[in-house]
């Protein structure tokens, strides 16, 4: 319980945008200079139009615990990659490589998720693969 | 072809061997030179699932090559003639940018070996984000589908199914509007606006659906015809077959009114009635119209001619043309485009289709 009560400390003093998200472009979100690699627990799954996300409690380098969000594409999109919206599940430990938000928040976009039994999940067709 | 080719190196190798055996000099040999490699993404893993060929120019004479390219990521050109060539491998939004290179030194009877690194689009490689290669992988996963064309029970071809434009990697739809000046300025006035899509707003993005590379269903009746379409408001248009005009009061819309007829085996179908921030079309007037001819030459090919005209705007009529393949095994889906849009965050609140 304590640590839930926690995450929703996290989500309510985060500066992660939770609910409002932009049908867009990514590289005008992102910025491609900024890449990311962060390991750390899912703590929830949006699975929303027009795209999903995922957040991720990661501990920074000084031991405190920070509130990530993650960006995916469209739902539709990913069911057709056999990606759902259980396929990540609150308490997976994870790992993402992204871009960071050109806004400065806990936001990135999620370009290779990888699982802690050493699943990869990458954009593209290779995943389709892997995962049927 | 694969034998021939076969064929070829062999004879090719041996011509090779005995020539140096007696001479100790290499032959002369026209065309046997050749190029193959992988596509890489920036991540480092090999794309795999595209069928997007490489096309290669040989500098000297100008003639044109293009590649097979597995759904396992290689390409490979044989049969090339010494020299420097321009390479191109073009990708369509969103996941990867078009990969080109210049001067690729192709020396005489050699197989050489070029990795093309290509670099993310606009969708910086998010998971779940690329409609251009969701629609190769559907259209590959689909199986050979090919057989003769479907038909209604009065004989006129039957354009049900669930389809999927092929990427415009091909030239498809590549041209601009033909704009005349005072529409051209209008566009230049938007671009600096740098503004994001309609498409950010979850507002319509094309006035002809079959122009988009999302999935989209014909449902046919003899009088009536519905394409439903993925991830556009929406998500529907009617094309009236029953010999109706245009209702004498039309408040022009973003899909106009559309009423289609028989040409033989081609379905034609004439939309008026857009509005003037209707995309897909460049800068426009309330006088555009469109022309769609729909022919279906085989069970799973829809050929499709998109001819616009607007004599207010453009300084000629302007024509497009797609390839839509049939798709087995799945379904349009819901797309509640603004269920969590919030342009707010990094964008003009309101659609401005005009400066």
């Amino acid at each position: 319980m304590k640590k839930i009560s926690n995450l929703l400390f996290l989500l309510l003093l985060s500066f992660v945008p939770l609910s409002g998200f932009t049908h867009h472009s990514f590289v005008s979100q992102f910025d491609p200079a900024k890449e990311v690699i962060m390991s750390g627990m899912v703590a929830r799954v949006r699975w929303t139009n027009p795209h999903a996300f995922f957040d991720v409690v990661i501990t920074n380098e000084k031991g405190e615990e920070e509130l990530w969000a993650f960006e995916l594409g469209s739902p539709n999109t990913l069911i057709r990659y056999g990606w759902y919206r259980d396929t990540l599940k609150e308490g997976d430990a994870i790992t993402v490589d992204g871009y960071l938000a050109r806004s400065g928040a806990n936001l990135a976009n999620a370009k290779i998720v990888t699982l802690a039994d050493g699943m990869v999940i990458q954009a593209g067709s290779s995943y389709l693969e892997e995962t049927q | 072809m694969l034998q021939n080719k076969k064929n070829i190196k062999f004879i090719a190798s041996a011509l090779l061997f005995f020539a140096t055996l007696c001479s100790q000099s290499a032959l002369s040999q026209n065309d046997t030179a050749s190029i193959t490699g992988n596509l890489i993404d920036p991540n480092g893993s090999v794309i795999t699932g595209l069928s997007t060929p490489v096309f290669m120019t040989h500098t000297e004479s100008g003639e044109n090559f293009q590649s097979n390219v597995s759904l396992e990521g290689q390409y490979e050109i044989s049969g090339l003639p010494a020299g420097t060539y321009d390479l191109i491998f073009p990708s369509s939004c969103c996941m990867y940018m078009t990969y080109s290179q210049e001067s690729v030194e192709i020396p005489e009877g050699q197989a050489v070996r070029l990795d093309l690194n290509l670099g993310w689009h606009i969708n910086l490689g998010t998971i779940g984000d690329d409609p251009g290669m969701l629609a190769e992988d559907m259209i590959n996963q689909s199986g050979d589908l090919s057989g003769p064309t479907p038909r209604m029970p009065d004989g006129k071809p039957d354009f049900s199914g669930l389809w999927y434009n092929l990427p415009d990697t091909r030239g498809f739809g590549a041209s601009r509007a033909p704009l005349q000046p005072w529409a051209a300025d209008i566009q230049e006035q938007l671009n600096d606006l740098g503004q994001q899509g309609s498409a950010s707003y979850c507002l319509p993005q094309s006035a002809v659906l079959s122009t988009l590379i999302f999935p989209y269903k014909f449902i046919q009746t003899d009088d009536l015809i519905v394409q439903l379409i993925e991830f556009v408001t929406p998500g529907f248009r009617q094309i009236f077959l029953d010999g109706r005009s245009r209702p004498d009061i039309w408040n022009p819309s973003w899909y106009g009114h559309s009423v289609g007829h028989w040409e033989g085996d081609t379905l034609v179908v004439e939309s008026t009635g857009f509005n003037e921030i209707t995309t897909g079309f460049g800068i426009h007037t309330e006088a555009l119209t469109i022309t769609e001819r729909y022919t279906r030459p085989q069970n799973n090919v829809l050929l499709i001619e998109i001819t616009a005209e607007d004599p207010e705007a453009y300084t000629e009529t302007w024509t497009r043309n797609y390839e839509a393949r049939l798709v087995k095994g799945q379904e349009i889906l819901e797309f509640v485009c603004a269920e969590g849009n919030d342009t707010s965050l990094f964008a003009q609140p309101v659609w401005r289709g005009r400066p």
